[in-house]
């Protein structure tokens, strides 16, 4: 251990030699983009820097210089440039930025809205918080620009903030006027006012209900929890993405960046597991055999099944397309 | 995505189902979490596009695993980045990477070859099938081989029937016809008549087209048209599989001695062209025979005490060929008819000539009509051999053998003169020589 120490300190890069690969990247980006709007790698260095160690070295200490070098290779040059010359006040740049991107913000707000009228109140925001209405002790505008990367996109990354913003919104709404509309944006700020969960587990409530009757039924349904907890986080991630997001299996694929025939497989594969460690945690809690286990478990479905199944075929396949949590 | 789901579905096995079905339940009842410290738009994004390092990506996963709003930012923002939409096609692109080597294992891949096992064993099936069926029918036709050849022989038959336009047609044509076959000889002619009936007895293509010199030649006799159905009796009692009749080994035997000498000779058809060497080769020889011919055709004309002149006229007989045709019988000379005919067509016909009794119509003669020498044809007329180009306006210069005349000839003339032997008719640079 103390070997295995020693060798990843001497692996890992020192400040300075970070320094000299993020300045070489920056001089990589600059050469990449196709206009570079007049800045320079000193200038760039800062910002590369503090996305290094956000995206690389925070999660790697020891990150190797290729692996350095390879984020900063896949950053997307032209819009970090865009975005870092409108920091400076180029107005050619914001106007470029706005041209560019104003029907993308424009069509994030209008999903994250109800309205035409909230949806141009939320865009009108987003632009303004871009530019920023307070200064910096140097004078420059601090608007939400700061925090692009250049990771990901900036399309991408200006959808992600309308969408916050407009939680941010709804959630000051939200703690101003009680409202009682079902929406996601209603569970997302409930249960944000509430960490523990319980105003969403009381809407929930009937099922539990239904199984706390049933002693086996809470017993199988506490270990099925501790089960899914012990999953590894992309299988865990692939159970929420389906059955509590209601995803299908090509977009919970999506966001794993795997295709849905792989996503299947995974599914398939976590059933199993589940099962065996939700038996494992029956026999080991109540002492009883596998086969008692089993049969539990699957009288315990079986139930569930027979007051889910005329809500199954009431719905067809929407039900099935869709995720139960949403269904 | 619609059929994947139900594919997962309808797919799953009854424990698969079990848990489907216990996991739907406790999502809708379970709380909804969330974790401090959520994800920034940037690092959402960044997660969505999938553009973040391994460990970063892997810390992020663990988080939205737990903290529902983040998690379901995120899914939002994969799904309207379109993320959906690289990860199907992806697998087309990790196929179009793909090594060679890599294809190939994946052509021999157990999830592959249970479908090429269960293709090769219908394969196989079929081919068995195919097997059997083939020579149960190959037995059946085999059965019914007697049956199927009857029209093999009738066909071949028809083949050797001249239409019936050409047996009834024109004149020309049937005098072409007898030409073909062992007939009643022609009448003696004389002078341009006897030229031009040479030259319908070599060319019976020409003859075919008539020429007005062909309408003075008699019909013929239909001896074809009697004999074939003699022959068409045999054809259908006789199965092709059975033994060859001793009379038609003989026939055969005749036949391949003709065509042998016909061969040799190549004297006749396209093959004159391609053998004039060895026309020229066995020149002397056939100057022999001329010679025999001409003192046989004395004897005989002498013996039967018919002019010489008819005499002259006729082929040289072959007398033992004659006694042949006549041991044979009629339906001998039917065969001969039948396949002289055949064998006749387009090519030189061997001297046919009858006895001066009419029973002796079978004791045909077949002697070579025309010759060639120094690259010319000569047809017979009579004891003389007559050059092809010899027209009846032509003025005949005679010159005799030994003489001085005949020295001061063309080399190549007197060499003609010389292979040919007794009397020729050549043209020589546009003039006509009669050499005796």
């Amino acid at each position: 251990m103390r070997g295995f120490s020693s060798a990843k300190r001497i692996l890992s890069l020192t400040p300075k030699q970070i320094d000299e690969l993020i300045l070489a990247g920056a001089d990589r980006l600059l050469a990449r983009a196709t206009n570079a709007r007049l800045l320079t790698a000193q200038t760039l260095t800062k910002r590369l820097r503090r996305v290094t160690e956000k995206y690389v070295l925070r999660h790697d200490p020891a990150a190797a210089a290729a692996t350095i070098n390879g984020f900063l290779d896949g950053l997307h040059a032209d819009e970090l440039c865009l975005v870092m010359a409108c920091e400076q006040g180029d107005q050619t740049a914001w106007s470029e930025l706005f041209e560019g991107y104003a029907a993308t913000v424009r069509s994030a707000a209008r999903v994250s809205s109800s309205s035409e009228s909230m949806a141009d109140d939320l865009a009108q925001s987003i632009w303004a918080e871009l530019h920023g209405l307070k200064a910096r002790e140097d004078g420059t505008a601090a608007g939400k620009l700061a925090y692009y990367s250049g990771a990901g996109s900036l399309g991408g990354w200006l959808r992600a903030v309308v969408g916050q913003l407009a939680i941010d919104q709804h959630r000051k709404q939200a703690k101003v006027v009680q409202t009682e509309e079902d929406s996601e944006l209603d569970r997302l700020v409930l249960s944000e006012a509430e960490p523990d969960g319980a105003h969403a587990f009381q809407t929930a409530a009937s099922p539990e209900d239904l199984l706390a009757g049933n002693m086996a039924a809470a017993d199988v349904e506490k270990a099925l929890g501790q089960a899914i907890a012990e999953l590894a986080d992309e299988d865990r991630l692939l159970m929420k993405l389906y059955y509590f997001e209601g995803l299908r299996l090509r977009e919970a694929g999506a966001v794993l960046g795997v295709h849905e025939a792989t996503a299947s497989r995974r599914l398939t594969r976590i059933h199993g597991e589940v099962r065996q460690r939700v038996e494992a945690i029956l026999m080991k809690e109540h002492g009883w055999t596998k086969s008692e286990a089993s049969r539990s478990l699957a009288e315990v479905a079986e139930h569930l099944q027979t007051e889910v199944e005329p809500m199954l075929t009431g719905k067809a396949d929407a039900t099935l397309r869709s995720s139960p949590a949403s269904g | 995505m619609l059929n994947a789901d139900k594919t997962l579905t309808s797919g799953m096995t009854s424990n698969d189902k079990q848990i489907d079905v216990l996991m739907r339940r406790y999502a809708k009842a379970a709380p909804r979490t969330s974790v401090s410290g959520h994800l920034d738009a940037d690092e959402l994004s960044a997660f969505a596009e999938g553009s973040l390092p391994p460990a970063t990506r892997a810390g992020y996963v663990s988080h939205l695993a737990d903290c529902d709003d983040c998690r379901k930012q995120a899914s939002a923002l994969a799904i309207s980045s379109g993320a959906v939409v690289r990860t199907e096609e992806s697998p087309s692109t990790v196929v179009s990477g793909r090594s060679f080597w890599q294809i190939l294992a994946g052509l021999f891949a157990l999830p592959v070859l249970r479908y090429a096992a269960f293709a090769a064993v219908l394969l196989m099936v079929a081919g068995v099938a195919f097997v059997a069926l083939r020579q149960s029918r190959q037995s059946r036709n085999r059965s019914g081989m007697i049956a199927a050849n009857e029209p093999v022989n009738q066909q071949r038959e028809s083949a050797i029937k001249p239409p019936a336009e050409l047996q009834e047609g024109s004149r020309g044509n049937k005098q072409a016809d007898t030409d073909t076959r062992p007939a009643p000889s022609p009448p003696p002619s004389a002078g341009n008549d006897q030229i031009a009936k040479a030259e319908t007895t070599t060319k019976p293509a020409e003859a075919v087209a008539g020429t007005g010199l062909m309408k003075e030649a008699p019909p013929a006799a239909p001896i074809t048209a009697e004999k074939k159905p003699a022959q068409g009796e045999v054809a259908q009692t006789a199965p092709s599989y059975a033994p060859v009749p001793p009379g038609d080994v003989v026939t055969q035997k005749k036949q391949e001695d003709y065509r042998e000498a016909q061969t040799r000779s190549g004297i006749s058809g396209p093959r004159q062209q391609q053998q004039k060497l060895d026309a020229d080769k066995f020149g002397q020889e056939r100057e022999r025979d001329a010679t025999k011919d001409v003192a046989r055709t004395d004897d005989l004309a002498r013996k039967s005490g018919a002019p010489a002149s008819v005499a002259a006229n006729q082929p040289p007989p072959s007398p033992r060929r004659a006694m042949d045709e006549k041991a044979k019988g009629p339906m001998r000379n039917m065969e001969n008819n039948s396949i002289n005919r055949n064998e006749n067509l387009g090519r030189v016909e061997a001297p046919k000539t009858t006895s001066t009794g009419g029973s002796d119509r079978a004791a045909t003669e077949e002697a070579p009509q025309t010759r060639s020498a120094g690259g010319r044809k000569f047809r017979r007329q009579g004891a003389a051999w007559v050059d092809q180009k010899f027209k009846a306006s032509m003025t005949l210069k005679s010159v005799s053998r030994g003489s001085d005349a005949f020295d001061d000839l063309d080399s190549g003339l007197r060499s003609i003169a010389q292979q040919l032997g007794g009397e020729v008719i050549v043209v020589w640079k546009g003039k006509a020589y009669l050499i005796k």
